[in-house]
Protein backbone atom coordinates (compact mmCIF):
# COMPACT_ATOMS: atom_id res chain seq x y z
CA UNK A 1 0.00 0.00 0.00
CA UNK A 2 2.74 2.43 1.02
CA UNK A 3 4.72 1.55 -2.11
CA UNK A 4 1.70 2.18 -4.34
CA UNK A 5 1.19 5.53 -2.65
CA UNK A 6 4.84 6.48 -3.18
CA UNK A 7 4.63 5.44 -6.86
CA UNK A 8 1.41 7.39 -7.39
CA UNK A 9 2.88 10.46 -5.68
CA UNK A 10 6.03 10.36 -7.81
CA UNK A 11 3.98 10.05 -10.98
CA UNK A 12 1.64 12.86 -9.95
CA UNK A 13 4.62 15.12 -9.25
CA UNK A 14 6.18 14.20 -12.60
CA UNK A 15 2.94 15.10 -14.37
CA UNK A 16 2.59 18.42 -12.59
CA UNK A 17 6.28 19.16 -13.10
CA UNK A 18 6.06 18.53 -16.85
CA UNK A 19 3.07 20.85 -17.21
CA UNK A 20 4.77 23.67 -15.25
CA UNK A 21 7.25 25.43 -17.56
CA UNK A 22 9.99 26.27 -15.02
CA UNK A 23 10.29 22.60 -14.04
CA UNK A 24 9.42 20.98 -17.38
CA UNK A 25 12.95 19.94 -18.34
CA UNK A 26 13.83 18.50 -14.93
CA UNK A 27 10.53 16.63 -14.76
CA UNK A 28 10.92 15.29 -18.30
CA UNK A 29 14.44 14.05 -17.49
CA UNK A 30 13.16 12.40 -14.31
CA UNK A 31 10.25 10.86 -16.22
CA UNK A 32 12.67 9.24 -18.69
CA UNK A 33 14.65 7.66 -15.83
CA UNK A 34 11.42 6.65 -14.09
CA UNK A 35 9.95 5.14 -17.27
CA UNK A 36 13.03 3.10 -18.03
CA UNK A 37 13.14 1.76 -14.46
CA UNK A 38 9.45 0.81 -14.47
CA UNK A 39 9.73 -0.70 -17.97
CA UNK A 40 12.61 -2.89 -16.88
CA UNK A 41 11.71 -3.83 -13.32
CA UNK A 42 7.94 -3.40 -13.33
CA UNK A 43 6.91 -4.52 -16.81
CA UNK A 44 9.69 -6.95 -17.76
CA UNK A 45 10.61 -4.85 -20.80
CA UNK A 46 6.99 -4.94 -21.92
CA UNK A 47 7.27 -8.65 -22.72
CA UNK A 48 9.11 -7.91 -25.98
CA UNK A 49 11.60 -10.70 -25.30
CA UNK A 50 8.98 -13.28 -24.36
CA UNK A 51 7.57 -13.83 -27.87
CA UNK A 52 4.02 -13.12 -26.73
CA UNK A 53 4.05 -9.33 -26.88
CA UNK A 54 1.19 -7.96 -28.96
CA UNK A 55 0.64 -4.41 -30.17
CA UNK A 56 -3.07 -4.91 -29.54
CA UNK A 57 -2.55 -5.52 -25.82
CA UNK A 58 -0.01 -2.73 -25.33
CA UNK A 59 3.44 -3.86 -26.56
CA UNK A 60 6.13 -2.61 -26.31
CA UNK A 61 4.73 -1.29 -23.03
CA UNK A 62 3.03 2.02 -22.43
CA UNK A 63 5.75 3.16 -20.06
CA UNK A 64 8.52 3.10 -22.68
CA UNK A 65 6.31 5.26 -24.90
CA UNK A 66 6.33 7.89 -22.13
CA UNK A 67 10.13 7.94 -22.32
CA UNK A 68 10.07 8.16 -26.12
CA UNK A 69 7.59 11.05 -25.98
CA UNK A 70 9.68 12.82 -23.35
CA UNK A 71 12.68 12.71 -25.72
CA UNK A 72 10.72 13.76 -28.82
CA UNK A 73 8.80 16.54 -27.07
CA UNK A 74 11.77 17.92 -25.14
CA UNK A 75 11.40 21.74 -25.09
CA UNK A 76 13.74 23.08 -27.76
CA UNK A 77 14.58 26.77 -27.50
CA UNK A 78 15.86 27.00 -31.02
CA UNK A 79 13.52 29.33 -32.89
CA UNK A 80 15.77 29.41 -35.94
CA UNK A 81 15.62 25.66 -36.36
CA UNK A 82 12.98 24.57 -38.88
CA UNK A 83 11.20 21.29 -38.31
CA UNK A 84 8.64 19.55 -40.52
CA UNK A 85 6.72 18.32 -37.44
CA UNK A 86 6.81 18.89 -33.67
CA UNK A 87 8.60 15.64 -32.85
CA UNK A 88 11.57 16.75 -34.96
CA UNK A 89 12.24 19.95 -33.01
CA UNK A 90 14.44 18.45 -30.31
CA UNK A 91 16.20 15.57 -32.06
CA UNK A 92 15.99 16.60 -35.71
CA UNK A 93 13.87 15.15 -38.51
CA UNK A 94 16.13 12.19 -39.49
CA UNK A 95 16.38 10.87 -35.91
CA UNK A 96 12.67 11.42 -35.27
CA UNK A 97 11.76 9.54 -38.46
CA UNK A 98 14.10 6.70 -37.52
CA UNK A 99 12.50 6.39 -34.06
CA UNK A 100 9.05 6.32 -35.68
CA UNK A 101 10.17 3.63 -38.10
CA UNK A 102 11.65 1.49 -35.33
CA UNK A 103 8.55 1.77 -33.14
CA UNK A 104 5.87 1.08 -35.75
CA UNK A 105 8.08 -1.43 -37.58
CA UNK A 106 8.56 -3.40 -34.38
CA UNK A 107 4.80 -3.31 -33.75
CA UNK A 108 4.28 -4.78 -37.25
CA UNK A 109 6.75 -7.54 -36.39
CA UNK A 110 5.01 -8.30 -33.06
CA UNK A 111 1.66 -8.56 -34.85
CA UNK A 112 3.04 -11.47 -36.91
CA UNK A 113 4.66 -13.57 -34.17
CA UNK A 114 3.24 -17.12 -33.83
CA UNK A 115 1.53 -16.31 -30.53
CA UNK A 116 -0.41 -13.50 -32.18
CA UNK A 117 -1.36 -15.15 -35.47
CA UNK A 118 -2.95 -18.24 -33.87
CA UNK A 119 -6.61 -18.62 -34.95
CA UNK A 120 -8.13 -17.54 -31.63
CA UNK A 121 -5.28 -15.30 -30.39
CA UNK A 122 -6.83 -11.89 -31.04
CA UNK A 123 -10.37 -12.96 -30.20
CA UNK A 124 -9.32 -14.51 -26.87
CA UNK A 125 -7.20 -11.47 -26.06
CA UNK A 126 -10.18 -9.17 -26.53
CA UNK A 127 -12.52 -11.40 -24.49
CA UNK A 128 -9.96 -11.48 -21.66
CA UNK A 129 -10.32 -7.71 -21.28
CA UNK A 130 -14.01 -7.83 -20.32
CA UNK A 131 -13.63 -8.70 -16.64
CA UNK A 132 -14.99 -5.98 -14.36
CA UNK A 133 -15.97 -3.70 -17.25
CA UNK A 134 -19.32 -1.90 -17.49
CA UNK A 135 -21.95 -3.62 -19.63
CA UNK A 136 -21.51 -1.41 -22.68
CA UNK A 137 -17.75 -2.05 -22.80
CA UNK A 138 -18.27 -5.80 -22.35
CA UNK A 139 -20.82 -5.75 -25.19
CA UNK A 140 -18.41 -3.87 -27.44
CA UNK A 141 -15.57 -6.28 -26.68
CA UNK A 142 -17.73 -9.39 -27.18
CA UNK A 143 -18.91 -8.11 -30.55
CA UNK A 144 -15.34 -7.50 -31.69
CA UNK A 145 -14.24 -10.90 -30.40
CA UNK A 146 -17.08 -12.59 -32.29
CA UNK A 147 -16.08 -10.88 -35.55
CA UNK A 148 -12.45 -11.92 -35.09
CA UNK A 149 -13.11 -15.50 -33.91
CA UNK A 150 -10.87 -17.96 -35.78
CA UNK A 151 -9.54 -15.09 -37.93
CA UNK A 152 -6.21 -14.77 -36.09
CA UNK A 153 -3.96 -15.11 -39.15
CA UNK A 154 -6.00 -12.76 -41.34
CA UNK A 155 -6.30 -10.18 -38.57
CA UNK A 156 -2.57 -10.36 -37.87
CA UNK A 157 -1.67 -9.84 -41.51
CA UNK A 158 -4.08 -6.90 -41.91
CA UNK A 159 -2.78 -5.32 -38.70
CA UNK A 160 0.85 -5.87 -39.67
CA UNK A 161 0.31 -4.31 -43.10
CA UNK A 162 -1.40 -1.29 -41.53
CA UNK A 163 1.44 -0.90 -39.02
CA UNK A 164 4.07 -1.24 -41.75
CA UNK A 165 2.31 1.42 -43.86
CA UNK A 166 2.32 3.70 -40.81
CA UNK A 167 6.03 3.00 -40.27
CA UNK A 168 7.01 4.13 -43.75
CA UNK A 169 4.32 6.82 -43.91
CA UNK A 170 6.56 9.33 -42.19
CA UNK A 171 8.96 9.20 -45.16
CA UNK A 172 6.28 10.02 -47.73
CA UNK A 173 6.45 13.33 -49.64
CA UNK A 174 4.31 16.29 -48.40
CA UNK A 175 1.09 15.53 -50.32
CA UNK A 176 0.92 12.10 -48.63
CA UNK A 177 2.71 12.95 -45.40
CA UNK A 178 -0.48 13.06 -43.34
CA UNK A 179 -1.57 9.56 -44.32
CA UNK A 180 0.84 7.93 -41.83
CA UNK A 181 -0.30 9.91 -38.77
CA UNK A 182 -3.98 9.59 -39.80
CA UNK A 183 -3.72 5.82 -40.10
CA UNK A 184 -1.76 5.76 -36.83
CA UNK A 185 -4.62 7.60 -35.09
CA UNK A 186 -7.13 5.10 -36.45
CA UNK A 187 -5.03 2.10 -35.37
CA UNK A 188 -4.36 3.65 -31.95
CA UNK A 189 -8.12 4.13 -31.45
CA UNK A 190 -8.78 0.51 -32.49
CA UNK A 191 -6.10 -0.76 -30.10
CA UNK A 192 -7.32 1.36 -27.17
CA UNK A 193 -11.01 0.57 -27.57
CA UNK A 194 -10.96 -3.11 -28.53
CA UNK A 195 -7.54 -4.44 -27.54
CA UNK A 196 -7.09 -2.53 -24.29
CA UNK A 197 -10.72 -1.83 -23.32
CA UNK A 198 -9.91 1.84 -22.67
CA UNK A 199 -6.87 0.79 -20.60
CA UNK A 200 -9.33 -0.97 -18.26
CA UNK A 201 -9.73 2.36 -16.50
CA UNK A 202 -13.42 1.69 -15.93
CA UNK A 203 -12.67 -1.47 -13.93
CA UNK A 204 -11.19 0.64 -11.13
CA UNK A 205 -7.99 -1.43 -11.11
CA UNK A 206 -5.92 0.12 -13.89
CA UNK A 207 -2.50 1.60 -13.18
CA UNK A 208 -2.24 3.50 -16.47
CA UNK A 209 -4.37 4.15 -19.58
CA UNK A 210 -2.16 1.74 -21.61
CA UNK A 211 -0.57 2.43 -25.00
CA UNK A 212 -3.52 3.59 -27.16
CA UNK A 213 -3.60 7.27 -26.11
CA UNK A 214 0.20 7.45 -26.21
CA UNK A 215 0.33 6.12 -29.78
CA UNK A 216 -2.27 8.73 -30.71
CA UNK A 217 -0.25 11.49 -29.04
CA UNK A 218 2.82 10.27 -30.88
CA UNK A 219 0.92 10.44 -34.19
CA UNK A 220 -0.08 14.04 -33.41
CA UNK A 221 3.57 14.89 -32.66
CA UNK A 222 4.42 13.73 -36.20
CA UNK A 223 1.58 15.69 -37.81
CA UNK A 224 3.16 17.64 -40.71
CA UNK A 225 3.35 21.39 -40.27
CA UNK A 226 1.21 23.51 -42.55
CA UNK A 227 2.94 24.64 -45.75
CA UNK A 228 5.01 27.75 -45.12
CA UNK A 229 5.11 27.09 -41.38
CA UNK A 230 7.50 25.09 -39.26
CA UNK A 231 6.85 23.27 -36.00
CA UNK B 1 -8.77 -1.28 -3.76
CA UNK B 2 -8.62 1.16 -0.86
CA UNK B 3 -7.12 4.56 -0.29
CA UNK B 4 -5.26 5.23 2.97
CA UNK B 5 -7.01 7.67 5.26
CA UNK B 6 -4.00 9.95 5.50
CA UNK B 7 -4.02 10.57 1.74
CA UNK B 8 -7.66 11.64 1.88
CA UNK B 9 -6.87 13.82 4.89
CA UNK B 10 -3.92 15.43 3.11
CA UNK B 11 -6.09 16.32 0.12
CA UNK B 12 -8.77 17.61 2.51
CA UNK B 13 -6.20 19.82 4.27
CA UNK B 14 -5.11 21.28 0.93
CA UNK B 15 -8.75 21.95 0.05
CA UNK B 16 -9.32 23.76 3.35
CA UNK B 17 -6.24 25.87 2.57
CA UNK B 18 -7.71 26.70 -0.84
CA UNK B 19 -10.97 27.72 0.85
CA UNK B 20 -9.07 29.94 3.29
CA UNK B 21 -7.10 31.58 0.48
CA UNK B 22 -10.39 32.19 -1.37
CA UNK B 23 -11.84 33.88 1.73
CA UNK B 24 -8.65 35.93 2.11
CA UNK B 25 -8.88 36.92 -1.53
CA UNK B 26 -12.49 38.06 -1.15
CA UNK B 27 -11.62 40.09 1.96
CA UNK B 28 -8.48 41.57 0.39
CA UNK B 29 -10.31 42.48 -2.81
CA UNK B 30 -13.03 44.16 -0.74
CA UNK B 31 -10.51 46.12 1.34
CA UNK B 32 -8.29 47.03 -1.58
CA UNK B 33 -10.86 47.97 -4.18
CA UNK B 34 -13.82 48.79 -1.87
CA UNK B 35 -15.88 46.31 -3.81
CA UNK B 36 -16.01 42.55 -4.24
CA UNK B 37 -13.57 42.51 -7.12
CA UNK B 38 -14.23 41.56 -10.72
CA UNK B 39 -13.44 37.90 -10.08
CA UNK B 40 -15.49 37.43 -6.93
CA UNK B 41 -17.38 34.55 -8.54
CA UNK B 42 -14.09 32.70 -9.03
CA UNK B 43 -13.14 33.14 -5.37
CA UNK B 44 -16.62 32.07 -4.23
CA UNK B 45 -16.47 28.97 -6.43
CA UNK B 46 -13.05 28.05 -5.05
CA UNK B 47 -14.34 28.56 -1.51
CA UNK B 48 -17.42 26.36 -2.01
CA UNK B 49 -15.57 23.69 -3.98
CA UNK B 50 -12.81 23.56 -1.35
CA UNK B 51 -15.33 23.10 1.48
CA UNK B 52 -17.34 20.51 -0.46
CA UNK B 53 -14.27 18.49 -1.42
CA UNK B 54 -12.92 18.54 2.13
CA UNK B 55 -16.28 17.19 3.30
CA UNK B 56 -16.26 14.47 0.64
CA UNK B 57 -12.76 13.37 1.57
CA UNK B 58 -13.20 13.48 5.36
CA UNK B 59 -16.80 12.94 6.54
CA UNK B 60 -16.29 14.85 9.80
CA UNK B 61 -15.65 18.01 7.73
CA UNK B 62 -18.97 17.71 5.90
CA UNK B 63 -21.15 20.66 6.88
CA UNK B 64 -24.04 20.50 4.42
CA UNK B 65 -26.35 17.70 3.28
CA UNK B 66 -25.84 16.30 -0.17
CA UNK B 67 -28.98 17.92 -1.59
CA UNK B 68 -27.67 21.39 -0.75
CA UNK B 69 -24.42 20.74 -2.58
CA UNK B 70 -26.34 19.51 -5.62
CA UNK B 71 -28.17 22.84 -5.75
CA UNK B 72 -24.94 24.78 -5.14
CA UNK B 73 -23.02 23.07 -7.92
CA UNK B 74 -25.97 23.11 -10.31
CA UNK B 75 -26.15 26.89 -9.78
CA UNK B 76 -22.37 27.27 -10.18
CA UNK B 77 -22.42 25.20 -13.39
CA UNK B 78 -25.26 27.31 -14.78
CA UNK B 79 -23.46 30.54 -13.78
CA UNK B 80 -20.17 29.62 -15.43
CA UNK B 81 -21.96 28.26 -18.50
CA UNK B 82 -23.69 31.64 -18.83
CA UNK B 83 -20.37 33.49 -18.31
CA UNK B 84 -18.72 31.32 -20.94
CA UNK B 85 -21.57 31.92 -23.37
CA UNK B 86 -21.31 35.68 -22.72
CA UNK B 87 -17.54 35.66 -23.28
CA UNK B 88 -17.90 33.55 -26.43
CA UNK B 89 -20.52 35.76 -28.03
CA UNK B 90 -19.06 37.27 -31.19
CA UNK B 91 -15.65 35.72 -30.53
CA UNK B 92 -16.47 32.05 -30.91
CA UNK B 93 -16.37 29.11 -28.49
CA UNK B 94 -12.61 28.68 -28.88
CA UNK B 95 -12.01 32.16 -27.47
CA UNK B 96 -14.35 31.43 -24.58
CA UNK B 97 -12.62 28.13 -23.86
CA UNK B 98 -9.32 29.98 -23.55
CA UNK B 99 -10.75 32.17 -20.78
CA UNK B 100 -10.72 31.64 -17.03
CA UNK B 101 -14.35 30.48 -16.75
CA UNK B 102 -14.06 27.34 -18.90
CA UNK B 103 -12.05 25.30 -16.35
CA UNK B 104 -14.36 26.49 -13.59
CA UNK B 105 -17.35 25.33 -15.62
CA UNK B 106 -15.77 21.90 -16.05
CA UNK B 107 -14.88 21.70 -12.35
CA UNK B 108 -18.40 22.74 -11.29
CA UNK B 109 -19.99 20.21 -13.64
CA UNK B 110 -17.60 17.50 -12.39
CA UNK B 111 -18.50 18.35 -8.79
CA UNK B 112 -22.22 18.23 -9.65
CA UNK B 113 -21.66 14.84 -11.24
CA UNK B 114 -19.71 13.64 -8.19
CA UNK B 115 -22.32 14.67 -5.63
CA UNK B 116 -25.07 13.23 -7.83
CA UNK B 117 -23.30 10.01 -8.80
CA UNK B 118 -21.96 9.34 -5.31
CA UNK B 119 -25.14 10.49 -3.64
CA UNK B 120 -26.47 7.13 -2.57
CA UNK B 121 -24.52 4.48 -0.66
CA UNK B 122 -24.41 1.01 -2.14
CA UNK B 123 -26.63 -1.66 -0.64
CA UNK B 124 -25.65 -2.37 2.94
CA UNK B 125 -22.88 0.15 2.69
CA UNK B 126 -21.84 2.68 5.26
CA UNK B 127 -19.31 4.41 3.05
CA UNK B 128 -21.23 7.66 2.72
CA UNK B 129 -22.18 9.78 5.65
CA UNK B 130 -24.28 12.56 4.22
CA UNK B 131 -21.90 13.55 1.48
CA UNK B 132 -18.78 12.34 3.26
CA UNK B 133 -16.54 9.50 2.28
CA UNK B 134 -15.34 7.07 4.90
CA UNK B 135 -11.58 7.26 5.07
CA UNK B 136 -9.73 4.15 4.17
CA UNK B 137 -12.51 2.54 2.17
CA UNK B 138 -12.54 4.55 -1.00
CA UNK B 139 -12.66 2.72 -4.30
CA UNK B 140 -15.62 1.71 -6.38
CA UNK B 141 -14.96 -1.99 -6.30
CA UNK B 142 -14.94 -2.45 -2.54
CA UNK B 143 -18.06 -3.62 -0.76
CA UNK B 144 -19.86 -1.00 1.28
CA UNK B 145 -18.44 2.01 -0.50
CA UNK B 146 -20.24 4.49 -2.72
CA UNK B 147 -21.23 3.16 -6.10
CA UNK B 148 -20.39 5.53 -8.93
CA UNK B 149 -23.12 5.70 -11.52
CA UNK B 150 -22.30 6.27 -15.20
CA UNK B 151 -18.57 5.69 -14.73
CA UNK B 152 -17.85 6.53 -18.38
CA UNK B 153 -18.93 10.07 -17.55
CA UNK B 154 -16.35 10.08 -14.75
CA UNK B 155 -13.66 9.19 -17.30
CA UNK B 156 -14.76 12.02 -19.59
CA UNK B 157 -14.78 14.50 -16.72
CA UNK B 158 -11.36 13.28 -15.60
CA UNK B 159 -9.91 13.88 -19.07
CA UNK B 160 -11.44 17.37 -19.25
CA UNK B 161 -10.28 18.32 -15.74
CA UNK B 162 -6.76 17.03 -16.44
CA UNK B 163 -6.61 18.87 -19.78
CA UNK B 164 -7.54 22.20 -18.19
CA UNK B 165 -5.16 21.53 -15.29
CA UNK B 166 -2.28 21.07 -17.72
CA UNK B 167 -3.24 24.32 -19.44
CA UNK B 168 -3.51 26.15 -16.11
CA UNK B 169 -0.12 24.84 -14.98
CA UNK B 170 1.44 25.91 -18.25
CA UNK B 171 0.01 29.42 -17.85
CA UNK B 172 0.96 29.46 -14.17
CA UNK B 173 4.60 29.21 -15.19
CA UNK B 174 4.21 32.26 -17.43
CA UNK B 175 2.20 34.23 -14.84
CA UNK B 176 4.67 33.57 -12.02
CA UNK B 177 7.58 34.66 -14.20
CA UNK B 178 5.78 37.85 -15.28
CA UNK B 179 4.79 38.92 -11.77
CA UNK B 180 8.24 38.90 -10.24
CA UNK B 181 9.00 39.14 -6.53
CA UNK B 182 7.09 41.43 -4.15
CA UNK B 183 8.97 44.45 -2.85
CA UNK B 184 8.46 47.35 -0.40
CA UNK B 185 5.29 48.67 1.29
CA UNK B 186 5.41 46.26 4.27
CA UNK B 187 3.93 42.89 5.15
CA UNK B 188 0.25 43.81 4.81
CA UNK B 189 0.80 44.99 1.25
CA UNK B 190 2.81 41.89 0.42
CA UNK B 191 0.07 39.59 1.77
CA UNK B 192 -2.62 41.51 -0.08
CA UNK B 193 -0.60 41.48 -3.27
CA UNK B 194 -0.05 37.75 -2.85
CA UNK B 195 -3.73 37.01 -2.26
CA UNK B 196 -4.80 39.07 -5.26
CA UNK B 197 -2.11 37.61 -7.49
CA UNK B 198 -3.41 35.75 -10.59
CA UNK B 199 -0.79 33.07 -9.93
CA UNK B 200 -2.35 32.29 -6.54
CA UNK B 201 -5.79 31.89 -8.11
CA UNK B 202 -4.40 29.62 -10.78
CA UNK B 203 -2.48 27.65 -8.12
CA UNK B 204 -5.68 27.19 -6.12
CA UNK B 205 -7.52 26.14 -9.26
CA UNK B 206 -4.81 23.60 -10.07
CA UNK B 207 -4.97 22.18 -6.52
CA UNK B 208 -8.76 21.95 -6.73
CA UNK B 209 -8.66 20.32 -10.16
CA UNK B 210 -6.08 17.76 -9.06
CA UNK B 211 -8.29 16.86 -6.09
CA UNK B 212 -11.40 16.58 -8.28
CA UNK B 213 -9.49 14.36 -10.73
CA UNK B 214 -8.17 12.27 -7.82
CA UNK B 215 -11.69 11.75 -6.46
CA UNK B 216 -13.05 10.88 -9.90
CA UNK B 217 -10.30 8.34 -10.50
CA UNK B 218 -10.60 6.57 -7.14
CA UNK B 219 -14.37 6.56 -7.48
CA UNK B 220 -14.39 4.81 -10.87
Amino acid sequence: MLLNTVFATIQLLLGLGIAYRPTARAALAASIAWSLAVWWFGEGLGGVLSGSASPVSGAPGAVILYALLAVLLWPADRPCVTAPFVAARAVGAPTARLLWLVLWGSLAYFALTPANRAPQALSDMIVSMTGGEPGWVTGLENQAAAVLANQGLTASIVLAVALAVIAIGVFLPPPLARSGPILALVVAAFIWVFGEAFGQILTGGATDPNSGPLLALLALAYWPSAPGKTA
Amino acid sequence: MSTPAWILETFAAVMLLVAEVAVGRLVAARAWTRRGGADADIAVSLLLTGIALAGMLVPSLSIRPNAVWKVVFAAMTAWFAWCLWRESRGRGMAAGARGDRAPLLVNSAAMLYLVAALGAPSAGGSGMSGMGWTSGTAGGSSPGVPTLHASALALIFTLLVVAFTVRDLDRLGLTAAAEGPASGYGLAYAVERLLLSPAVVKGCRVATSVTVAFLLIIAI
